[in-house]
Parts: structure tokens; sequence; C-alpha cells
């Protein structure tokens, strides 16, 4: 079915044709004006996405200024001595076996008992080797001033010998 | 758009330009003939005349933005300034709705010229009564020079339904019409 001007009335037709009559009001702009206002949007978008390339690379100018003037915090370095256990050896149940007493009384090495001697002789004298309960009785052998197991050290006997004899061997 | 040969010196060797150039005659011509019809249908939403003078230039403006000319130039036109009308309505919520009928019970919508068969400010005052869904067929079709299936491409409407619009909105122009003379002679 068609929809046109054909199924309209007689009547229908003539209010058409004389509302047809009828000139609409004259636009009060020209085809110049609107022309002119079409360039000056072009150009006002053209403006625009300038204006933002602009504005990116003035961020990122400032971005790199700034990156590159801030001194770069250096690594801090903190010195400091830290006392730490020493590491449990073995595993603790064997640990937990050992008794304290035991691990006390236990002789310290050779070369320690050497060393300890050696500097009580040289600090204190020889005579500080004589037992603390015989300072107006005779004088107590050496070797039994000694820790135990000093006087079986080989290196030890002489040591004592030549200080007692005031160097002559 | 027609085609228009361009020369390039040679004579026999012709380019055409591309079809669907904005021809600047042709854009003439259709701103002559619809700009009228153009800013009378703007109205419809607009009410006041400049608001939908401004419209229909912004239409125009952006029409020559346009690199490529469309199909159907009237039925782009009017679509555009429906849109643009339309979105500027809502837009403008501020603008009351009794400002609105003040701008469009201005007698300005048309020329007023004494060979006219119907009087100007009656025809505008039946047109102002109607709903704007039978007054923007009216106008598409008298005024636009529309046909039916062009304002089904603006409107978006089956034809059937705009024709039945139509003829509705040209009744209640008659009824009116023929209200207002009554009452005028028995003055």
């Amino acid at each position: 079915m068609s929809f046109d001007e054909e199924n309209l009335g007689p009547a229908e037709r003539e209010l058409e044709g004389a509302l047809a009559g009828l000139a609409p009001a004259s636009p009060t702009f020209t085809l110049q004006q609107a022309q002119i206002r079409a360039l000056v949007a072009h150009e006002r978008r053209r403006t625009r996405a300038w204006q933002a390339v602009a504005a990116v690379l003035a961020v990122a100018a400032g971005i790199s200024f700034y990156a590159r003037v801030t001194p770069r915090p250096e690594a801090a370095v903190v010195e400091r001595v830290v006392w730490r256990d020493r590491a449990p050896s073995a595993t603790p149940s064997s640990v937990q076996a050992v008794p304290p007493a035991v691990e006390r009384s236990a002789s310290p090495p050779a070369s320690f008992a050497y060393l300890e001697l050696r500097e009580k002789v040289l600090s204190r004298g020889v005579e500080s080797l004589r037992a603390p309960g015989a300072a107006s009785g005779p004088a107590m052998p050496v070797e039994s001033a000694l820790p135990t197991g000093r006087a079986k050290t080989p290196h030890v006997a002489p040591l004592v010998e030549y200080l007692f004899s005031g160097g002559q061997l | 758009m027609a085609s228009t040969p361009c020369p390039t010196g040679g004579g026999e060797r012709q380019i055409e330009r591309p079809a669907r150039l904005i021809d600047p005659a042709q854009l003439a011509r259709t701103f002559d003939a619809h700009a009228g019809a153009l800013i009378l249908f703007a109205r419809q939403w607009l009410g006041s005349g400049a608001a939908a003078e401004d419209v229909v230039q912004d239409v125009f403006a952006t029409l020559l933005a346009q690199r490529r000319a469309p199909d159907n130039m009237k039925a782009w036109l009017f679509k555009a300034v429906r849109n643009a009308a339309v979105s500027q309505t809502r837009s403008a919520s501020r603008r009351s709705r009794r400002e609105i009928k003040l701008a469009m019970d201005r007698p300005d919508w048309f020329e007023i010229r004494p060979e006219d068969l119907i009087d100007a400010l009656s025809a505008q005052e039946a047109m102002a009564s109607l709903p704007p869904e039978q007054r923007e067929v009216i106008v598409m079709r008298i005024w636009g020079q529309m046909t039916l299936a062009e304002i089904a491409d603006v409107t978006g409407l089956p034809t059937s339904t705009l024709f039945s619009r139509y003829r509705a909105g040209l009744s209640e122009i008659k009824r009116i019409m023929e209200s207002s003379c009554h009452s005028t002679k028995k003055t």
C-alpha cells in the first residue's frame, strides 16, 4: 500500500496546497556565514589538537627534567656489629643429652693452656706460678701449678726450666 | 550529485572528480531552497527563531566540514537539524516551557504576503496547537517537500504511521482554522 497524496481527500489536498503556498521566514544568515563558522570550527579543532600535543610534550619534558635534576637517594650503608649466638651443633636433642656440668669441666685444649700460662708469666712474673697456699713454704713444683695435662706437654717443660735457670740451660 | 568533468589541458583526457564531493553550487541551491524550511522545522522544538537559526547554521557548517556529500542531502539536513534541535532541547532544560511557548507565539514563522491563500498567523496558530509528532511530519512533507519514505528515513518510523499522523495533522489544522473563521464571522 502506497501512502501518498493520492490517498488524501480533495479538502485535504486543498489545505495542503494552501499551506504549501506559505513561505517560511527567510534565514537571517547567509551561506557564507555558515562557511565561516565551519572554517572557525575546523581551525579551533586543529588548534586544540596542537594544544593537546604541546601539553603532552610539556608534561613529558617536565617529568624528564625532574628525574634528571633530583639526586637519586644513595644506598645507606649501616655498619654495626651483630652479636649472635653460636649456631647449635648437631640436633637439639643431642645438645640436651650432654649435661652442662660435664661441658664446663672439660679441660681447655693444650695450646690454649700454654698461651694462658705464658700470659700469666709475662704479666705477673714467674712467682705467680707458685701455689697460693704455699707462699712461705718450700716452692711448689712448677709442674703441679700447671693446669691439668700441662706437665705432660713436651714443649712446656723446657720453657719452665729455661725460665728458672736464669736463661742458662 | 552529478560528476562534472575536469579538463586537464589535454583535451581528450579528462579526469572525473569524485562523485561524492560537495558541490558548492548545489550547496548554495540547497541552502536557498531549504534553509527557511529547516529553520521552521527546528522551531518545532526550540521555539526561538534565533536558537533555530543557530542550529541550522551549525548543521550547514557540519555539512561543509564533511569531505563527502550525503546521498540525500535534503534528508540528511532535516535529520541533522532534528537531532541537533532535540539534543539542544534536552540540554537546555533551564529554558522554561513558558519561554518556548512565548517564542512559538511570535508571528514570525512565515512570510506575511498578501497573495497567500491562507492567513499566515492563523496557520501558525493552528500549527503551534498540533502535537509535535504531527507537526514535524507536516513541516517536512509540505515545506520540506519530502516524500513519506524520506521522512521515514529521518524519523525512523514506518510510512503508515507517518501518513496517519499527516492526515490527522491536516484534519486538526482544518478544524482549528474553520473554528477560528466561524468565530471571526460571528464577531
